[in-house]
């Protein structure tokens, strides 16, 4: 159900997507990434889904990656891009025009 | 084992397979114990050899302690502070980041740099962890949870770029 609604709004991200993207305006790594999204959203995300989800939307050229190593390993950081950015932007729009669609449209309650 | 005789396993184990398939059947018995025991030889081998290497660094780590004990009696009281012996957290008590490191050998080259990046992830937290007093045991199950939920997104991420290739190819021909 999700990759067809994914499909049919091609333009916009989902919403995990929309919350990753929000995040890395400015450059972090993405265990920075996981800790922001645990302390805004109170939900857990597991690396696994967090780097894979960030892979799909690097090769939609929404976010860029630099690659850095230290003592323990590897580090990735992620990037918004300027493509990246205008999607934001559509996304933020589009949900706040759908969040009050069709509320003029409702009937007035009289006094029963 | 001799350097010589891993050749002889090699050469079993080549010569094996084709042995398998081009020999009749009665005849093929006799050679499948052989290049069996191969195997088993092999596998003894590399375990052997590891838990060499483990002796030896132990035994190194011993050497580097000693040495830093007599120049604390030589220097007397300013001696320098005691290097912290090396803890890797990919050891065998972390079975999450073994799993993973086993793991990353069975994807593709793209998604094996994501494992690599979550396994140096989990290895931040379990140090974070460690300073912040958290008990071994509940360390070591908070780890393995994180991996199994790690590989479990990877597996989840794939199966999701299956059915999206799968629904555009759908679409394409309709």
């Amino acid at each position: 159900m999700r990759v067809y609604t994914k499909l049919m709004n091609a333009k916009l991200p989902s919403r995990v997507e929309f919350e990753l993207l929000s995040l890395v305006i400015t450059e972090r790594s993405g265990r920075d990434v996981a800790k922001l999204h645990e302390k805004l959203t109170g939900k857990r995300m597991s690396y696994g889904t967090l780097y894979t989800t960030f892979r799909r939307l690097r090769e939609q050229d929404w976010v860029s990656v630099r690659d850095d190593a230290d003592e323990d390993g590897r580090i990735r950081f992620f990037k918004l891009t300027r493509g990246g950015q205008r999607v934001l932007d559509c996304a933020r729009t589009d949900y706040e025009a759908l969040s009050t669609f069709g509320l003029g449209t409702q009937p007035e309650r009289g006094p029963a | 084992m001799n350097p010589e005789s891993k050749w002889v396993v090699v050469f079993l184990m080549i010569t094996g397979p084709i042995t398998i398939l081009v020999v009749p059947t009665p005849v093929r018995t006799l050679f499948i114990v052989p290049f069996a025991f191969g195997v088993v030889w092999v596998l003894a081998t590399v375990w052997s050899h590891k838990r060499r290497i483990g002796r030896l660094h132990e035994m190194k780590l011993r050497l580097e302690r000693l040495a830093h004990e007599v120049v604390e009696i030589m220097s007397g009281t300013a001696c320098p502070p005691r290097p912290a012996q090396k803890k890797t957290l990919g050891s065998t008590r972390y079975w999450g980041l073994r799993l993973l490191r086993t793991y990353r050998w069975f994807v593709s080259r793209e998604t094996r740099v994501d494992v690599e990046a979550s396994i140096a992830d989990l290895v931040r937290e379990a140090k974070e962890m460690r300073r912040c007093g958290v008990p071994p045991r509940v360390m070591r199950r908070a780890i393995l949870w994180r991996s199994m939920c790690s590989i479990c997104g990877i597996i989840y991420g794939g199966i999701i770029r299956l059915v999206e290739k799968a629904v555009t190819f759908w679409r394409l021909i309709r």
